[in-house]
């Protein structure tokens, strides 16, 4: 019977071209059995398994790079049909994937520091090392994977192949109960939320008898949104809505944020926020993708844009009283995400041209994301080596910073004014590039949603300032490790030369991303051939 | 547009029967079931033994491991299974495909049996390093030399 | 020195490089010699404005900008931002009063160690330098994008200047000061994109967008499709919506009556030299945004606002007078009486005519030598004193007749006795409305004046309490000016009264310039 099945459709293998273009894939995921079996021969050595992470996060992202930069391989798809492909590993994959283990490695070596500068289990990082490098790079592999698929089905498994190490991961500090208390909150949520998730994805199958978005797109574009639709889409967006931390699926995150140690908050907070936003940005560009689709995307679009506002204001407002600075950050990158959300939920407008131009939003996304990770890495980065010395995370241990260590009060200051948005820093441009991008929509009134939220977020950034400078404190000086200074010193830098002797390059730079995004995710070109273009008229 | 109202109506129906049911049960429960409270009642059932002890009871973590190490090989199974019956149309290729596949299994199996984590005495496993590292350094003599 | 401007706004950048690099008993004297040669660089740029010279060839607004430096900065597909620097008659005697002030109070900041036991020079320092900078580069943009960079590098430092180096009460003005400020500034980043986004519409080709200040005002499509009534921003007619977005944005930091609540808490809190900059300098910037960007570009929201504004302006000379009679604070009567006389500068704007703004335009400029004075003349007191009561002090005259016969002297510029810098600015703004040729001008005008009363009744009530008197115990001892003060207030005392004396040098230097923007705005 089942022989008789599956001979009726003929068998189809990949080619050795199309295994060779998942290498950033294989990378990842030979990572992880690398470092099972170095532990096999080795033993339980914390230094190999974080060096091999490390290998393979550096090799991940050389293989990205050349992906991105080479642009011989438009579209590389893994399927039985070229179309409608399970896995796709193009130029927009490769730069998220690429941001991924970039951050991997950062987030790597802040472990390590750790090690040296004096977290409390000390002693139970190094013998779990093993496990904790697994975990890690298995939750890097589940986001590389995120970006990567344009299937319903693998959207789901990609999501939790992120999720389920994260929730390892964030209750990793054995015999601390907030954590205990953030992994099981995390896990319940992720639970509920991709139930949801697969229950949209198959009211969608049901409908449209394909798990392809490419084409679930074209027949909404005929059809138009049906009541039914728009419950499966919503139900599906929920589970990435999760992963983005999006209002209202937001309350595992200042738990979550809270309870990990602080190489894992800093990791999610990036790392998981990257491979949601882009997947959204997959999803929604190509439910968009014909004129007709972009048309009926109207209203999903809107919701999301109203999503966006909300999160960031909620998360805006939820970190005025915290006192926590993991947990202020975990509100600061709600509000964040809400930034970026903004701008995905633009990307249904035809903007784009045949000519070249990149869409404004998707280009806004990346150019935020980028000075996001930079901005992010420095802030934990300073609060980590605080708690390092200090033993706390509180907002009282940062007291006086700014005269106990005058260079991590200065990245400090820099990073938070940089996630207020103000000039010169590269806060300001990126969010500046998003708002031009609003406009450009006329979506007017997200812009006034935008600057009151930055208006909002001034106050309880400054309470951090305000703590490092005009609080005084007879504390003892912060010791910090030489490395890690130097390392949130170079990223306060680069945050301070985005915004000023860069900004154009980093534009240039997100709008050749967003142009290769358009390239590899028009495998027929269709919403660009069927708008006139300035050619056609002649 | 029709068949898509249709399957609102399906849906709503489904849902509503769905809570209808459960919460219904739940209320005919309540309406219909004597009401006698007695010690023994509230005790957990053990097979009409006088209950020992509390009912809520740690479970080993063992268990956990065992079952966990169980799903993967069963799943592992059941794709052997079809793997099989289409080996001849796929060829050399799917051999590799199942060797990958199997490989990564393999590894992480050793590593469990190597740190002594299929280890049912593992409390006292952990912490007795003479028993556990014999079989490490055995084990990663094997591994060794098998490389 | 072919870009000289542009040396000339980061000349204060590389002495805060210095300052860092340097060890921390040397950050004043290189702050107070970068500022000198600051001040120094800018009085070579004196030449063209002159009469006569380079900038007073009359082609109109723009035309005859001086030492332009124009480059690209990110242009990027449809982006067009360029490093567009210049100064003309309305910006030129603005930057020489930066400069000048700055040395001053940098000067003032001399006995630093005395008052914060010398906590984090180098941290005052730097600050203090990437303040000017930021206020340099403000006064010379002449593109949007720029002017709005450089708008917002004013606000970090000014923040941790007040919060760190501040009174008992920092905390609360600094971060006061840094929300209302940056309330205005978001609303002016709205009216930045949305104006970009116009030109583009109006020149009919995205690609021909820009953010060139100067081109909003001459460039004929752009202004007028600016100044239309039918063109529309979310339903307001858009020249309307953009200069009420602006007006907002600048008027907090004028700051006008509603939103001048945080002036009195800055200033009150903030070290002197801080308030002689924050007095004599940010305020202005305020006041220069409306010539330089509200009025030009959108004259006709500026004919549909103008009683409003003048409405406002009056409130504030008045209101300002009033509150200044109630106060015991010495340095809270001086930040009201700033807000006082902001108001004959908004008043002037508002009623658009040539008189109207070369009085305006002066006044700014007298502010900015007699209000930094009167901060450095509380400062002294301060130092010595330790408290800031009215009704304590007495007798100061006699205890230290230097300062007595220079504090005198500075109250009086600010109050507007003739033959003082003060008066002229005050009396062309009065006479400018008077006759302008609005209906509701002539009462206006009427109550300014009477708000120059008030403003003679605090300041001689003011000098009574603290300088006339008999001799008091406590005060009999005081040192008198020492030789850095007297250096610091002789600079100001001297162009107080020349610009009283002689005021035709310096409405020399900006009248042409005035009288372009007059034609933009009537032209239209």
């Amino acid at each position: 019977m089942t022989h008789a099945l599956l001979a009726a459709t003929p068998l189809w293998m990949p080619s050795a071209a199309d295994l060779q273009r998942l290498g950033p894939l294989w990378s990842l995921a030979g990572t992880i059995v690398a470092v099972l079996f170095a532990a096999l021969l080795v033993g339980r050595n914390y230094r190999v398994a974080g060096a091999i992470a490390t290998l393979g996060g550096v090799f991940t992202a050389t293989l990205c790079w050349r992906g991105i930069t080479g642009g011989a391989v438009p579209f590389a798809g893994l399927a039985p049909e070229a179309a409608a492909p399970m896995l796709v590993v193009d130029q927009f994959s490769c730069f998220f994937i690429f941001l991924i283990s970039v951050f991997l490695v950062l987030v790597t070596g802040m472990w390590f520091m750790g090690l040296d500068a004096g977290v409390p289990d000390e002693a139970a990082r190094r013998r779990d090392a093993v496990e904790f490098f697994v975990l890690f790079v298995g939750s890097a592999f589940g986001m590389a994977l995120m970006v990567s698929t344009s299937n319903l089905l693998m959207i789901i498994l990609a999501v939790e192949s992120a999720s389920l190490p994260s929730y390892g991961l964030a209750g990793f500090r054995k015999k601390h109960r907030p954590a205990a208390e953030a992994s099981l909150k995390y896990i319940l949520f992720g639970a509920v939320t991709s139930a949801i998730s697969v229950y949209g994805a198959s009211l969608l199958y049901g409908q449209f008898h394909t798990l392809d978005l490419m084409k679930i797109s074209t027949a909404i574009g005929s059809q138009g949104i049906s009541v039914l639709t728009g419950v499966g889409l919503f139900a599906f967006l929920i589970g990435v809505a999760f992963k983005v931390s999006a209002v209202p699926f937001h309350f595992w995150c200042p738990d979550v944020f809270e309870g990990a140690s602080i190489e894992i908050t800093t990791w999610l907070s990036v790392a998981s926020k990257a491979a949601g936003l882009g997947l959204m940005l997959r999803i929604m560009w190509l439910l968009s993708c014909t004129v007709q689709s972009a048309d009926a995307m109207r209203w999903v679009a809107h919701a999301v844009a109203i999503m966006a506002a909300i999160t960031c204001t909620v998360g805006n407002f939820s970190a005025f009283r915290q006192t926590n600075l993991k947990r202020l950050l975990a509100f600061s990158s709600i509000a964040h995400a809400g930034y970026m959300l903004m701008a995905v939920s633009i990307i249904w407008q035809p903007r784009e041209s045949a000519a070249g131009m990149p869409h404004p939003a998707s280009s806004a996304v990346i150019a935020y994301m980028i000075v996001y990770l930079l901005m992010n890495l420095a802030a934990f980065g300073v609060v980590a080596m605080v708690y390092w010395s200090t033993g706390r995370e509180t907002m009282d241990a940062f007291n006086g910073l700014g005269w106990r260590n005058p260079l991590l009060g200065v990245v400090m200051a820099t990073c938070l004014f940089s996630l207020v948005g103000l000039p010169p820093l590269g806060g300001f441009i990126t969010k500046y590039y998003l708002l031009i991008a609003l406009y450009d929509a006329s979506l007017i009134w997200l812009i006034f949603v935008a600057v009151f939220n930055t208006l909002l977020s001034l106050y309880y950034y400054a309470r951090i300032a305000y703590a490092m400078y005009f609080v005084q404190s007879d504390e003892a000086p912060v010791r910090a490790p030489a490395m890690g200074q130097f390392a949130v010193l170079m990223c306060a830098a680069a945050i301070v030369l985005s915004g000023t002797f860069y900004a154009g390059k980093l534009k240039s730079f997100s709008d050749q991303r967003s142009r290769d995004m358009y390239g590899a995710m028009q495998p027929t070109g269709l919403r660009v051939a069927e708008r006139p273009t300035a050619d056609s008229m002649h | 547009m029709e068949y898509s109202n249709n399957l609102v109506i399906g849906l709503l129906i489904f849902v509503v029967a769905g809570i209808a049911m459960s919460f219904g049960a739940l209320l005919i429960g309540h309406l219909i079931r004597t009401k006698l409270p007695h010690p023994e009642k509230a005790a957990a059932y053990e097979c009409g033994e006088p209950a020992i002890g509390p009912g809520w009871v740690q479970f080993d973590l063992r268990f956990y491991v065992v079952a966990l190490v169980f799903l993967i090989f069963d799943i592992e199974v059941a794709l052997f299974y079809p793997w099989a019956v289409v080996y001849k149309e796929a060829g050399i290729a799917a051999l590799w495909d199942m060797l990958v596949f199997f490989g990564v299994i393999v590894v992480g199996y050793l590593y469990l049996w190597r740190f002594g984590y299929l280890d049912w005495v593992r409390a006292t496993g952990l912490h007795d390093k003479r028993s556990t590292v014999r079989r490490d350094d055995a084990l990663g003599r094997a591994a060794r030399q098998w490389m | 020195m072919e870009h000289i401007l542009t040396w000339l706004i980061f000349l204060p950048l590389i002495g805060m490089v210095a300052v860092l690099i340097a060890p921390s008993s040397m950050a004043r004297g290189i702050a107070w010699m970068t500022t000198f040669i600051t001040f120094l660089v800018s009085c070579t740029m004196f030449g063209p404005f002159l009469p006569g010279g380079a900038a007073w060839t009359g082609d109109g607004y723009g035309k005859a900008m001086q030492f332009v430096h124009q480059t690209p900065w990110i242009h990027v597909g449809n982006f067009h931002i360029n490093w567009h620097v210049g100064l003309d008659g309305l910006s030129f005697p603005l930057i020489i009063l930066t400069t000048l002030i700055t040395w001053l109070s940098a000067w003032a900041s001399w006995n630093f160690d005395h008052w914060t036991n010398n906590k984090g020079a180098k941290g005052f320092f730097a600050l203090f330098l990437l303040l000017e900078t930021g206020v340099l580069g403000t006064f010379a943009s002449l593109d949007f994008f720029l002017f709005y960079i450089f708008w917002e590098v004013m606000l970090l430092p000014m923040y941790f200047l007040i919060g760190v180096w501040g009174g008992p009460r920092k905390e609360y003005a600094a971060i006061k000061f840094f929300l209302y400020t940056l309330a205005g500034s978001v609303l002016m980043l709205v009216a930045l994109i949305a104006m970009y986004f116009a030109s583009g519409t109006a020149m009919g080709d995205p690609g021909n967008s820009t953010f060139n200040i100067i081109d909003y005002a001459i460039n004929a499509k752009i202004h007028d499709y600016f100044n239309d009534t039918t063109t529309k921003f979310l339903g307001w007619t858009f020249g309307r919506a953009m200069f009420v977005m602006l007006f907002i944005g600048f008027m907090i930091k004028v700051p006008l009556f509603p939103t001048h609540t945080w002036l009195p808490d800055a200033h009150v809190e903030a070290p002197t030299p801080i308030s002689m900059i924050l007095a004599g300098v940010l305020l202005k910037l305020g006041a220069y945004g409306f010539l330089r960007v509200c009025y030009p570009i959108f004259p006709e929201a500026g004919k549909w606002a103008a009683y409003a504004v003048a409405t406002l302006g009056v409130i504030n000379i008045v209101y300002g007078a009033f509150c200044c009679l109630a106060q015991t604070d010495f340095k809270r009567l001086v930040a009201y009486s700033s807000i006082s006389h902001m108001g004959y500068v908004v008043l002037g704007t508002a009623i658009m005519t040539d008189v109207g703004f070369q009085g305006a335009m002066f006044q700014i400029l007298a502010h900015g030598v007699s209000s930094p004075m009167c901060f450095f003349l509380v400062g002294v007191i301060y130092d010595r004193a330790h408290h800031r009561d009215l009704n304590r002090f007495g007798g100061l005259w006699l205890a230290m007749p230097k300062y007595g016969s220079l504090a005198t002297l500075g109250f009086f510029a600010s109050l507007g006795l003739p033959a003082l810098c003060g008066f002229i600015g005050e009396i062309w703004v009065l006479l400018g409305t008077f006759n302008a040729g609005f209906p509701w001008a002539k009462p206006m005008a009427v109550i300014a004046a009477f708000g120059a009363i008030l403003t003679a009744a605090y300041i001689l009530w003011m000098i009574q309490r603290v300088y006339l008197g008999k001799k008091q115990e406590q005060y009999a001892d005081f040192p008198d000016v020492t030789a850095r003060e007297t250096a610091i207030l002789i600079p100001m005392a001297a162009l107080a009264i020349f610009m009283g004396v002689l005021p035709k040098y310096t409405f020399d230097l900006m009248n042409g310039t005035l009288s372009d923007i007059i034609k933009v705005i009537q032209g239209s």
